[in-house]
């Protein structure tokens, strides 16, 4: 009995330690760029407040990376985002990736919010990256540049 | 011989009308024509021919100088544009290079508009263009055959240059009474000529470029409404939740 419990209260225990554990991402920093080392997701902010995160979803119903992009083109633009640009492209590892940026009014000010797609199997990888227009196009090259070595190591 | 001199007189003032057409009124200054006395023999001879050769030749070279589609439809064409841009001065930059590029140049810029003239041919590719610099809220294109006014106005032009033909002839039998006339009568046909080649050049101008008016808007600050999607995790895109949980 003892033995079960203490069986239990390890798989338990690992299986939290598993969760709490970093993203397996890898990407390397842009410049501008500093990520949170100690935080749980995966997640850069510049020193004007230019933010990147990455979080995985459900590939579901299972679909292809041109299928999700134009889902999601289609779903911003009806709220009321504008497509800025669209750029599909291959990582370092041969990887397909698509980079849509869109414009927003945000307070006072046009934010950008970027929104690059990964379809790994049955996961999709979201890359986010959202600022203020101006302070997004000083890093937009460099982001560019530092998603295509974007790895998710799923 | 003072007909005489004053009928060379006149034709020199012709002359000089019909090579620079500028619009100056026929002296009256009798004393002054400062022609030889010798042209006074030769005044009916071979020089007003060899005049009216030149001034024909100067005609039809300034007929011919300004360039467009002669041979088919003459149109003007006008189009008008309304961007949303980003950045007005890059789209502004980007189309002025664009146009030169194309032949064409910039006649108006402003913060928030340009404006700017292209071979009519090269319209296509410069709207197309400007279309990908934003989005296109307006676009409008406006297009006038001029073909019939400026058949019209040259129509015009060669019958009042057979009329000035005419009058020059009228010279050699007329009196100083009618010799006044005459010359108050072709001075004035000079004048109404320059305003028809003044016309015709207008025209011409017009046919020649295509003018294309671009005014940028900038984006409006509409509200963002949210629309629920019927994948899950679409839901779960938008810039509040990013901020939120970043």
């Amino acid at each position: 009995m003892k033995a079960t419990i203490a069986i239990t209260a390890s798989l338990v225990a690992a299986l939290a330690l598993s969760s709490c554990g970093p993203p397996p991402y890898t990407m390397t920093s842009p410049e501008s760029f500093k990520r949170f080392e100690e935080a749980r997701e995966f997640k850069y902010i510049t020193a004007d407040g230019v933010m990147l995160k990455a979080r995985e979803v459900e590939n579901y119903p299972e679909a292809s990376l041109e299928f999700w992009t134009a889902a999601m083109e289609k779903h911003l633009e009806s709220q009321g985002y504008v497509i800025k640009s669209r750029e599909c492209f291959e990582t370092t590892r041969k990887r397909e990736g698509c980079t849509v940026d869109f414009m927003l009014p945000h307070g006072a000010e046009d934010w950008v919010l970027s929104e690059t797609l990964f379809v790994v199997d049955d996961t999709l990888v979201l890359v986010e990256t959202a600022g203020p227009y101006d302070r997004y196009s000083t890093v937009e090259e460099e982001l560019k540049k530092a998603l295509e070595t974007f790895e998710p190591n799923l | 011989m003072t007909m005489s001199i004053r009928k060379i007189w006149i034709s020199g003032a012709l002359v000089a009308l019909g090579l620079s057409w500028a619009v100056a009124p026929v002296s009256p200054a009798w004393s002054a024509p400062k022609k030889k006395p010798a042209a006074v023999g030769e005044a009916k001879n071979p020089e007003p021919e060899e005049t009216e050769a030149t001034t024909e030749a100067a005609e039809k070279r300034e007929e011919q100088s300004p360039p467009g589609p002669r041979d088919g439809r003459m149109t003007g064409l006008i189009s008008r544009m309304v961007l949303k841009v980003i950045n007005p001065e890059d789209a502004r930059t980007a189309l002025t290079e664009k146009a030169k590029e194309l032949g064409g140049f910039p006649i108006l810029v402003t913060d928030d508009s340009i404006e700017f003239k292209i071979p009519p041919e090269s319209l296509s590719v410069i709207l197309a263009y400007a279309a990908e610099q934003g989005l296109v809220v307006e676009k409008s294109l406006e297009r006038e055959d001029l073909t019939q006014e400026i058949a019209q106005l040259e129509g015009q032009l060669k019958s009042k240059r057979d009329i000035l033909r005419k009058l020059r002839s009228f010279f050699d039998d007329s009196n100083v009474q009618a010799t006044l006339r005459i010359e108050q009568t072709m001075t004035d046909l000079v004048n109404e000529m320059e305003n028809v080649k003044g016309r015709l050049r207008v025209l011409n101008e017009r046919s020649r470029w295509a003018r294309v008016d671009v005014s940028f808007q900038f984006k409006q600050r509409d509200r963002i409404i949210y629309v629920n999607s019927p994948f899950e995790w679409l839901n779960t895109v938008n810039l509040d939740r990013f901020l939120e949980e970043f």
